[in-house]
């Protein structure tokens, strides 16, 4: 141990701020990069999970009316996606 | 060597999966490593007979520093490979790694600035390396913009996947400022043909901190490249299979 006391430790020989700045943002910026993309995994599965729902509801209610799925807007869908 | 492995490594499915097994054990030996580093390097390392405790803001510096340029590199690679070899899973390790190398180059800069105030009297200097780390930055700020402009998704691998090409030539640049032009920054604390000027007391927990960072970085980036392969292969079988399993978590 280098330091004689906790004050001491925390004191840092008079630079104190600089170091404990430093660490303090280092572990902002370790956090954000664990919590960030956990919560991109969350938005992401909840927003795709909302669109299948509506996918299977489309699907669902064409059959009953005996519809044919609207083939325009699926191709220019897919078109968007291939280009 | 089989060939076969390298299909299956750009294979989103099979790099998804691989990875999810593979994270946890990059990312507790990471964060144990970096407390270890942290813990040595505060309390324990012994001061610098110059610098006083403000050296002790290595121990963040220079291994962000190390990641940032590593990053950089990585993402070249995967632009390099996917321009010649179409793989599609390229750019979604390029689009995961461009924001986590942006906050540790803003990291390593922050702690340059707040370490140069005690020991160079002054926050910032247009000095070289402290420049090109800006550039830097930049790259990465211009390759996550590039990236999500463009609508035209194979315009925008390409476009990004050249931008990433073209920005590695930062990377010489700031590896050598510090031996081309003398200004402010000091040279490298570690060069891989010599032994480090410093006792094994202050380099050992650096390296710690070096090894921690990495572990980190490629559990970091794993998590947000399975993120990029959901959405991208959102309309596959496997991933709404998925995305149906995580959905009845939920509720």
């Amino acid at each position: 141990m280098q330091f004689e006391s906790v004050s001491e430790f925390v004191a840092m020989g008079g630079h104190g701020l600089y170091v404990w700045l430093c660490y303090g943002v280092a572990v902002l910026v370790l956090l954000a990069n664990l919590i960030l993309p956990s919560i991109q995994r969350r938005v992401l599965l909840r927003d795709l999970s909302q669109r299948q729902r509506r996918e299977s509801n489309q699907v669902n209610t064409d059959m009953q009316t005996n519809k044919v799925p609207d083939q325009s807007v699926r191709q220019s869908e897919v078109d968007h996606h291939a280009s | 060597m089989k060939w076969t492995f390298f299909h299956k490594l750009g294979s989103p499915k099979w790099f998804y999966d691989i990875s999810l097994r593979l994270s946890p054990w990059l990312l507790w030996p990471g964060l144990l490593l970096l407390i270890v580093g942290t813990v040595w390097g505060l309390a324990f390392a012994p001061e610098d007979y110059q610098q006083g405790n403000s050296f002790r803001i290595i121990y963040i510096h220079v291994p962000t520093a190390i990641l940032a340029q590593s990053c950089y590199m990585m993402m070249a690679v995967a632009a390099f490979v996917g321009l010649v070899w179409k793989m599609k899973i390229t750019d979604l390790f390029i689009g995961a790694a461009a924001p986590i190398g942006a906050s540790f180059t803003f990291l390593a800069l922050f702690t340059g600035a707040v370490w140069g105030k005690p020991t160079w009297g002054t926050w910032w200097v247009w000095d070289a390396r402290l420049t090109a780390m800006l550039v830097l930055l930049f790259l990465y700020f211009g390759v996550m913009a590039l990236r999500s402009a463009l609508d035209d998704q194979s315009l925008a691998e390409r476009a990004t996947a050249i931008l990433v090409l073209v920005g590695v030539v930062n990377i010489p640049i700031i590896k050598y400022s510090v031996e081309w032009w003398h200004t402010l920054h000091q040279p490298a604390t570690f060069k891989l043909t010599e032994k480090p000027a410093m006792p094994p007391e202050m380099w050992v927990p650096l390296l710690i901190m070096v090894v921690g960072i990495y572990c980190f970085f490629a559990a970091a980036l794993f998590a947000r490249v399975r993120n990029e392969i959901l959405l991208r292969e959102r309309r596959t079988k496997w991933v709404r299979k998925i995305v149906e399993a995580e959905s009845h978590r939920a509720v």
